[in-house]
């Protein structure tokens, strides 16, 4: 028998201090052979020094992931990814991965280029923080250069957003798009409460594409180290791109 | 919510984590969930062990803040490093604090031990020959009598690297060098070896206790997830 990760192994640098969903997500979407890399990273309120020191340890992981062999590195946040400024996200990317010898891609440029994939135009947001953090959400739709087109949150604080309900990321997506039939996508922003199982009904429910930021983030982790099968069960971004 | 039978907590050495999320996800039933803290280890030096237990004790707390029904306090070298006789106390002030319960890696793998009764425990470990005698040490603490280790070489870095036979091939060898074990102790939570538990078992005639497994097993049972589960072995199938 080969090595766990002997199709890639995927390093992941992850905000929550605490990290839940997303590897409960990623091991629903993985084929066989694939394994997660993961470091936790410093965010528990969202501060701007939490922000700063994350994107720093993010670097420092990074290097160690390439040096244990990871085939991709994901600078995983888009607020971390943005407070750099969108116009140096791919020199960043570009500079590390000559230094460390590693395909490294952000969260930010994933869920982009899942936008550019699936054809959007006009995007609905849904995400599970605070209400305050609407702002923030349709800005960083705009940097990614899409149009929003409507924003609901879930309420959620980030030290629970392990406690989200299963059913609030279809619920949200109906009012959302209920509210914004212009849209032709919807995009479930943050990668770390329970939104993979919903996909596939979202999309044959309401007519949409949808990208969650962890799909999105697997999706681009797995086509630049190389896995290129359709994976079925969460939208069509993993089985038709 | 995915985690809704139980939401386990593991502060995880590794300041890279592959192997323990990948066969925690193997092993549990549906509607468990992994909540990983990953700290300091990257060579096992002093300085990290000690900024991995401090880091954890945080670590700890915000778990259960989040809602975690148990916290793993991980790696032999961290918990033991706080003394064997002060890990009962260190878990049971933690828990009264933070109001979750809290178990050690050490802790979970002595109760393997005792509940596979376990006499004379062979050892294969990943790391390198010069860390043998820290695992016989390890092994004594948990209140065992060692029978032959074996180390198979690997820095922290490569431990993601090693082979799915390996661990089979090293259990062969170790049984054979000392044929009055009874149990084979495969050390560390952080190479791959849940999918070759069962087949040592059976081919071996002996129980196998690994790190990884050993944590999975005791952290389900606390959160109260009595299931009988297949495929990683007599402890998680009997116990």
């Amino acid at each position: 028998m080969p090595l766990l990760g002997h199709r890639a192994r995927i390093g992941y640098c992850s905000p929550p201090f605490v990290t839940e969903t997303f590897c409960t997500e990623f091991y629903m979407m993985a084929p066989e052979g694939v394994t997660l890399l993961i470091t936790t990273l410093e965010i528990r309120t969202r501060t701007k020094e939490e922000v700063a020191a994350s994107h720093q340890r993010s670097l420092l992981a990074a290097k160690y992931m390439a040096d244990a062999g990871a085939d991709v590195v994901v600078l995983g946040g888009n607020p971390i990814n943005q407070s750099l400024g969108m116009e140096n996200i791919a020199c960043v990317t570009d500079d590390l991965a000559r230094e460390i010898g590693t395909k490294v891609i952000t969260s930010t440029a994933a869920q982009r280029e899942a936008l550019e994939t699936l054809g959007a135009k006009k995007v609905a947001q849904v995400y599970c923080y605070e209400d305050a953090e609407n702002e923030r959400h349709l800005n960083s739709m705009r940097n990614m250069g899409f149009e929003p087109a409507g924003v609901l949150s879930a309420g959620s604080d980030f030290m629970n957003i392990g406690r989200v309900d299963g059913k609030l990321a279809l619920e949200l997506s109906r009012k959302v798009k209920a509210e914004n039939p212009q849209a032709d996508t919807i995009h479930i922003g943050s990668a770390h409460w329970a939104t993979a199982h919903a996909i596939d009904q979202i999309e044959k429910e309401l007519g949409v594409s949808v990208m969650t930021s962890q799909q999105a983030i697997m999706w681009k982790a797995l086509r630049t180290a190389g896995v290129t099968e359709p994976i079925a069960g969460f939208g069509r971004l993993l089985i038709e791109f | 919510m995915y985690g809704y039978r139980a939401r386990i907590g593991y502060c995880s050495p590794p300041y890279v984590t592959e192997t323990f999320c990948t066969e925690f996800y193997m092993m549990v039933p549906k509607g468990v969930t992994l909540l990983i803290k990953t700290l300091e280890v990257r060579t096992r030096a002093r300085e990290e062990i000690q900024a991995s237990h401090v880091a954890a004790l945080d670590a700890a707390r915000y778990m259960a803040r989040c809602g975690a029904d148990v916290v793993v306090l991980g790696g032999n070298p961290v918990n033991q490093a706080q003394g064997v006789e002060n890990l009962g106390r260190i878990c049971a002030e933690l828990g009264r604090e933070i109001g979750t319960k809290v178990v050690t890696s050490t802790q979970a793998q002595t109760e393997a031990l005792k509940a596979l009764g376990a006499k004379r425990v062979a050892q294969v470990h990943c790391y390198e020959a010069e860390d043998n005698d820290r695992h016989a040490r390890s092994i004594r603490n948990m209140g065992v009598e060692p029978a032959g280790v074996i180390g198979l070489g690997y820095t922290d870095y490569d431990v993601g690297r090693i082979l799915g036979e390996t661990a089979l091939t090293a259990s062969r060898k170790v049984k054979a060098a000392n044929p009055e074990a009874d149990c084979i102790h495969l050390a560390s939570a952080h190479w791959a070896i849940a999918h070759a538990i069962d087949a040592i078992e059976a081919e071996l005639g002996v129980s196998v206790m690994t790190s990884q497994q050993a944590i999975v097993w005791k952290a389900l049972r606390t959160a109260g997830i009595e299931d009988t589960i297949e495929g990683f072995g007599r402890l998680l199938r009997e116990f």
